[in-house]
């Protein structure tokens, strides 16, 4: 027992004394190599130590977010759902935007034409036809025989009116024809349209001089279309010594197959109109 | 053999609805340039499940719907129609039934009789046809265009049939 005794006290002393000498010497650098072979010995340990901590508490941590986690989850789907239909609906008021921006500036350019915007609501349901269904009828002041346009240029003409719909057959249907001159010799011409394939003008007199790029207009010749709207350019032009006439390949920078606004002409009546 | 039938009016509200899709929201998938001709599709399957005499009810009456939103002569859609069920009607269930492949060769058939009658009775309304343009860039991708849905189509019709006759 005292031998134990006296053990303890030496050990004591022993770390008094180590204290002691370590606050003399710290300042001094003179423990430097001792702390030096500490830290070398210690360190992996430390690491050890701390990695193994780090990973637990991050355990510990996961534990505890598991409870809310199933929450969270079903926040940020709402979350994700609820951005992904405002993007969707951001895109469509952009795109519509734009669309009318075109409209307004094509109104702003025409003054005297008084037009009514209308959304597609419908295609005929024959490949073989082109007419369109437009949202706007007699209870708006849609008559039969009203030209259609965009800011791109001419669309077609209203065939029929319903009291809230309307329908307009486009400039591309086979059955549809508008009196049409080229913009810059002025040549005249009919432009009928071809179906899938588009517009042609034809009859146009084998001496007037066309060529590739010429602007088409309508040539209010008839009454039926106002003057001077946009039909197209002239992409090809067929010249043929024994025909009577040349006709030219024309094509309308309106995309028929993705309208979604048209503008309907309210203040011009055609003349004689026979649909 | 005595098939089974789809309530009338609930053939009359999958026509209007199927219509309104033809005209209204179909034309945002084109397919080769072309609108796949829905109705035309619901009508040869259930030719092809309902027998000819059931189906060309539903001709004339989805036909009839379609006129109404046409811009073309009315009742070509029709006649096209009910022409279009009379032959796939008559033809496929004795030669080809049970085949797997009778549902896309009705539907080509079908869509071709479909177009050509349709162009002639415009021809004979006298509306502008361009026989070679139309039977080329219309009538060809159609049937290609309707064979591409009409799988999907046809189950969807069949699956209908079994649960609503």
């Amino acid at each position: 027992m005292s031998v134990l005794q006296n053990r303890s006290k030496a050990l004591t002393l022993l770390l008094v004394i180590g204290l002691l000498g370590g606050i003399v010497l710290h300042p001094t650098g003179y423990l430097q190599p001792v702390e030096n072979v500490v830290f070398t010995v210690l360190a992996p340990l430390q690491y050890s130590f701390h990695w193994i901590s780090v990973r637990i508490a991050h355990g510990v941590q996961t534990l505890r977010d598991l409870r809310t986690l199933q929450s969270r989850i079903q926040e940020l789907q709402d979350t994700v759902d609820r951005l992904m239909i405002e993007n969707v609906r951001l895109r469509e008021a952009e795109i519509e935007r734009t669309i009318l921006r075109e409209q307004l500036q094509f109104k702003l350019a025409n003054p005297t034409y008084e037009l009514l915007a209308a959304e597609v609501i419908g295609r005929d349901p024959s490949n073989l036809l082109q007419y369109i269904i437009i949202d706007r009828g007699a209870n708006d002041g849609v008559a039969v025989g009203m030209p259609v346009v965009t800011a791109r240029g001419l669309v077609g003409r209203v065939t029929s009116v319903y009291p809230q719909s309307a329908r307009v057959m486009l400039l591309t249907d086979p059955a549809s024809s508008v009196n049409a001159l080229i913009q810059s010799s002025r040549a005249t011409g009919v432009v009928q349209g071809q179906g899938q394939r588009g517009l042609v003008m034809r009859y146009i007199e084998q001496s007037e001089q066309v060529a590739v790029g010429d602007i088409v207009l309508t040539s209010g010749l008839g009454g039926n279309f106002p003057k001077r709207l946009v039909i197209g350019q002239v992409t090809a032009v067929k010249r043929n010594d024994v025909e009577m006439f040349q006709e030219v390949q024309v094509q309308s920078a309106v995309r028929f197959d993705r309208l979604e606004i048209v503008l309907v002409v309210q203040n011009f009546v055609p003349i004689d109109y026979a649909p | 053999m005595e098939r089974s039938t789809i309530n009338p009016y609930f053939a009359g509200a999958l026509l209007l609805t199927v219509a309104l899709l033809q005209t209204s929201v179909m034309p945002n998938f084109l397919l080769l340039g072309v609108v796949p001709d829905l109705t035309l599709l619901v009508i040869v399957s259930s030719t092809l499940l309902q027998g000819t005499r059931e189906s060309i009810a539903w001709a004339l009456a989805g036909g009839l719907l379609l006129d109404l939103l046409s811009g073309g002569t009315f009742g070509a859609i029709t006649i096209s129609l009910s022409s279009a069920t009379l032959v796939t009607g008559l033809g496929s269930p004795s030669v080809f039934q049970g085949t797997l492949w009778l549902p896309i060769l009705a539907c080509i058939v079908a869509t071709g009789i479909y177009n050509i009658v349709y162009l002639l009775i415009l021809q004979l309304s006298a509306h502008p046809v361009s026989w070679g343009t139309s039977l080329l860039q219309v009538s060809i991708p159609s049937m290609i265009a309707n064979a591409l849905v009409m799988y999907p189509v046809y189950w969807s019709v069949r699956w209908l049939h079994q649960r609503i006759s």
